[in-house]
């Protein structure tokens, strides 16, 4: 032991102290990060020769819960694909509306119902009539909608595909990048805690999109997968690929080739489905809403227009139509073709012939559609027919409902309680990873900043620093007093 | 696990989520207490909201039929009005006739032949009667008047009578000409077939089918229409002839007052119908608007309760998230 060594370990001890009040300061700066790894200053003891002498600052150590982020991960884009399911149906649940509601599609089809009788019991009211006209337009208008929003939110699914692709593409490079900078960080021994916080926050930002897997590998870099086995980033950064298209129609599926699938590195994969290789995150999500929630909705609500369509165009009901014209609801102002029905319910007009806003007749409603002239103003006998057709029980052609005949309006509340049903059930899953994502969540940041904890340790970094500082200033005193001899 | 140290974040997220969820809630539950519904249906009803779409289409029909009921019950009254009316009228006359041609005076046989004119015309404006401008007894034809007016019936059954020789004789043709298809039927009925049955309860089909063609109203208005004729000089001269004309026409009259009955009854047989469709709808109403309770109604008390609960649950929040803030070690320091 020699005084200089003393003086060495005295002044190391410094150095350490104020590192350590470094990556406090550092840390309690840091409480409120999110995805920011609390630091912690590993020290051993130095060795010099055969004896210890002072201490030696290892490293500073990154606190992360590896497992709990993972989970957190997965939990977080099954939530997202959940809810961007929930999203669509909540929305089209609420363009339909709940039946007890004057305007929802029941309601709308409850009103006409009510005009109907109404009407039929004065036949020669111009305002009972005008009101059977409205009811009967703002069915269409109903449906014209339904199928648009449809329409516009596959539109959206598309655009949200585009950007959540774009995303994806430039964080996986510059997770790429940065991973090449922690490498040669590690490698010179500098701290690459801060870069080790971007990367898990680039991450984090996409593991929402697509559920990943992180395997660490040499020198602190990552690798990552999708859940199903994709390899997203190994060393270089895979590309997705994706087409948008301006506006989705009814027409449009990825089927029929007019809707772009998704590239992995130019090669096409599957989008939807449990094997697809994005499976599980909020784009499986997107897709799943563009090319099957979306299409199938669109699908029943078609089969509906279609019921509503054939009821009104049978002869049997309007005596003066010849089969194959059009009856009070008509495709776009012609007569429903079975080989045309995707897309009906935006084409859905009101007859013109009996439509006043498009220069029709009331008397048309009361006399038939096919009527040159107005008849006896009270006879009611078609009125009452079309009441009867609107009730009876008829099996929906198309649409896979359940088999069994049915009114109208209770084909209605069939569609909006499968819609519900289904909103219902993605709301409970997403619940459910929403819960879980934010319990693993708390999880990994127990493992954060603990304000109090960081104090206690400032606590004894000033106790070691002014010791530190004292056996320098012995130290120095000792050497006084050779001097002094 | 052995703690060390927990994140300050931790402590927080805990906190904003469990105020957030009973921020959630708290609205959920005043919406329901306010509105007495629960405030997602379909939840509610686990997602099936067909039976909720069945009984709303069920009371917007009812609502639809109590319109018709009560239009039609009213419609059905002015009718009974109208039909009294000419019974009133017929029954009055028919002892003036029957009086006049016992009397042997050929002085009252003019008076009452006067009396049967004016009878007449009562008799056919109350045909005529418009109900909500609706002509009541024309059938489908609701934008005409029922029949031609008293003079014009007058003015046609002068040309059927002309040149009849007898009471029996001008009896025979006027009759005849009032059961003939082309002859009132044509000639002075304005109105159309009868009126369609018209739902009026689930199911259930009323019809005010009495129309001025009825054989009933045409017998009486034939005999009303006999006498009058004297005015216009038919068997003029004929003193007798006269006389028997309205004896015939009093008799006729006092025939006729069964069918009268009848065909008041019929159509009270209508109106009894729609006050039992009128009823029976109320019922079903009220029990439907029961059922859309039982279906998509909250318990009052319950949501109240939960209220109260998810409030005291947020304000413990609120002192916890006061009393944590004041716990930190830099305070103490």
């Amino acid at each position: 032991m020699t005084i200089s060594g003393s003086l060495s370990s005295a002044l190391s001890g410094l150095t350490a102290a104020s590192r350590a009040a470094e990556i406090v300061s550092s840390n309690i700066a840091n409480a409120m990060t999110e995805g920011y790894g609390r630091r912690e200053l590993q020290l051993s003891a130095r060795v010099v020769g055969a004896g210890g002498q002072g201490v030696r600052i290892n490293g500073v150590l990154r606190v992360t819960n590896p497992v709990a982020i993972a989970d957190r991960r997965l939990a977080q884009a099954s939530n997202g694909e959940k809810e961007a399911r929930a999203a669509f149906l909540r929305r089209l649940e609420g363009v339909i509306g709940s039946p007890d509601l004057p305007g929802s599609l029941s309601g709308r089809i409850a009103a006409l119902d009510q005009a109907l009788i109404s009407a039929a019991a004065r036949p020669e009211s111009e305002a009972l009539l005008s009101q059977v006209a409205n009811a009967a337009s703002n069915i269409t208008s109903h449906l014209a909608r339904a199928s648009n929003d449809i329409q516009a939110a596959r539109t959206r699914a598309d655009d949200q595909i585009r950007s959540q692709v774009g995303l994806v593409n430039t964080t996986l490079a510059r997770i790429a990048e940065l991973n090449t900078e922690i490498r040669s960080n590690s490698g010179t021994g500098r701290d690459a805690s801060s870069l080790m916080d971007q990367r898990q926050q680039a991450i984090d930002q996409i593991a929402a999109i697509i559920p990943l897997r992180e395997i660490p590998g040499d020198g602190g870099t990552v690798a990552l997968y999708s859940s199903t086995g994709a390899t997203l980033l190994e060393g270089r950064p895979a590309v997705l690929g994706f087409t948008p298209v301006g506006a989705i129609s009814a027409q449009m599926t990825i089927g029929s080739g007019a809707l772009s699938g998704l590239t992995l590195n130019g090669r096409a994969i599957s989008a939807s489905g449990e094997n697809s290789l994005i499976a599980g995150g909020s784009l499986a999500g997107n897709f799943a809403v563009r090319d099957e929630l979306g299409v199938q909705a669109q699908g029943r609500l078609d089969a509906v227009a279609r019921d509503l369509v054939e009821r009104f165009q049978d002869p049997a009901v309007d005596p003066t139509l010849a089969v194959g014209d059009a009856g009070l609801f008509t495709d776009g102002g012609l007569a429903f073709d079975p080989g045309n029905e995707t897309g009906l319910s935006a084409r859905l007009r009101m007859n013109a012939a009996a439509d006043p806003l498009q220069g029709g007749q009331l008397w048309r409603l009361r006399d038939g559609l096919g009527a040159a002239a107005p008849g006896a103003v009270g006879d009611s006998s078609l009125l009452n027919a079309m009441g009867a057709a609107l009730n009876a029980a008829r099996e929906p052609v198309s649409g896979g409902f359940m088999a069994g005949g049915r009114s109208l309006s209770v084909l209605a509340g069939d569609y909006v309680s499968a819609i519900s049903s289904d909103r219902l059930s993605a709301e409970s899953e997403a619940t459910f990873a929403l819960g879980k994502a934010e319990a693993l969540k708390t999880i990994e940041l127990e493992e954060g900043v603990d304000t109090d904890a960081e104090m206690q340790k400032l606590l004894m970094i000033e106790q070691s620093y002014s010791a530190n500082a004292k056996v320098i200033q012995m130290v120095g005193e000792m050497i006084q007093t050779l001097i002094g001899l | 696990m052995s703690i060390t140290s927990l994140g300050d974040l931790a402590q927080s997220i805990i906190l904003r989520r469990s105020s957030a969820d009973a921020k959630a809630q708290i609205q959920k539950l005043s919406t329901e207490l306010t509105t007495g519904l629960a405030s997602d249906r379909a939840a509610h009803l686990s997602g099936n909201l067909t039976p909720l779409a069945g009984v709303e289409a069920s009371l917007a029909r009812l609502k639809g039929f109590h319109t018709v009921t009560s239009d039609m019950g009213l419609t059905a009254g002015v009718m009974q009005t109208v039909l009294s009316t000419v019974h009133d009228n017929a029954s009055e006359l028919s002892s003036r006739l029957l009086a006049a041609a016992s009397s042997f005076s050929p002085d009252q046989v003019a008076a009452v032949a006067q009396e049967s004119v004016s009878r007449l015309d009562t008799a056919m404006s109350a045909l005529n009667t418009r109900y909500g401008d609706r002509s009541v007894f024309a059938g489908v034809a609701v934008n005409q008047p029922a029949v031609i007016s008293s003079e014009d019936l007058l003015d046609l059954l002068q040309g059927v009578v002309a040149g009849a020789t007898s009471a029996q004789d001008a009896e025979a043709r006027v009759t005849g000409w009032f059961n003939d298809p082309a002859g009132f039927a044509v000639q002075a009925y304005r109105g159309g077939r009868p009126l369609e049955g018209v739902l009026v309860a689930p199911g259930e089909t009323a019809q005010l089918d009495v129309t001025a063609l009825d054989p009933e109203i045409l017998q009486t208005l034939g005999a009303i229409a006999l006498p009058a004729l004297i005015t216009r000089g038919l068997l003029a001269g004929q003193a007798s002839g006269q006389a028997d004309l309205a004896k015939r026409a009093g008799e006729r009259l006092l025939e006729g007052a069964t069918g009268r009955a009848q065909l008041a009854a019929r159509l009270g047989t209508t109106e009894a119908q729609l006050d039992g469709a009128a009823t029976r709808n109320a019922a079903e109403t009220s029990a439907l608007e029961i059922a859309r309770v039982d279906l998509i109604g909250v318990d009052s008390f319950e949501t109240a309760t939960r209220l109260e609960a998810t409030q005291t649950q947020l304000e413990t929040l609120y002192a916890l998230t006061a009393r944590m803030q004041r716990l930190n070690l830099v305070d103490y320091l």
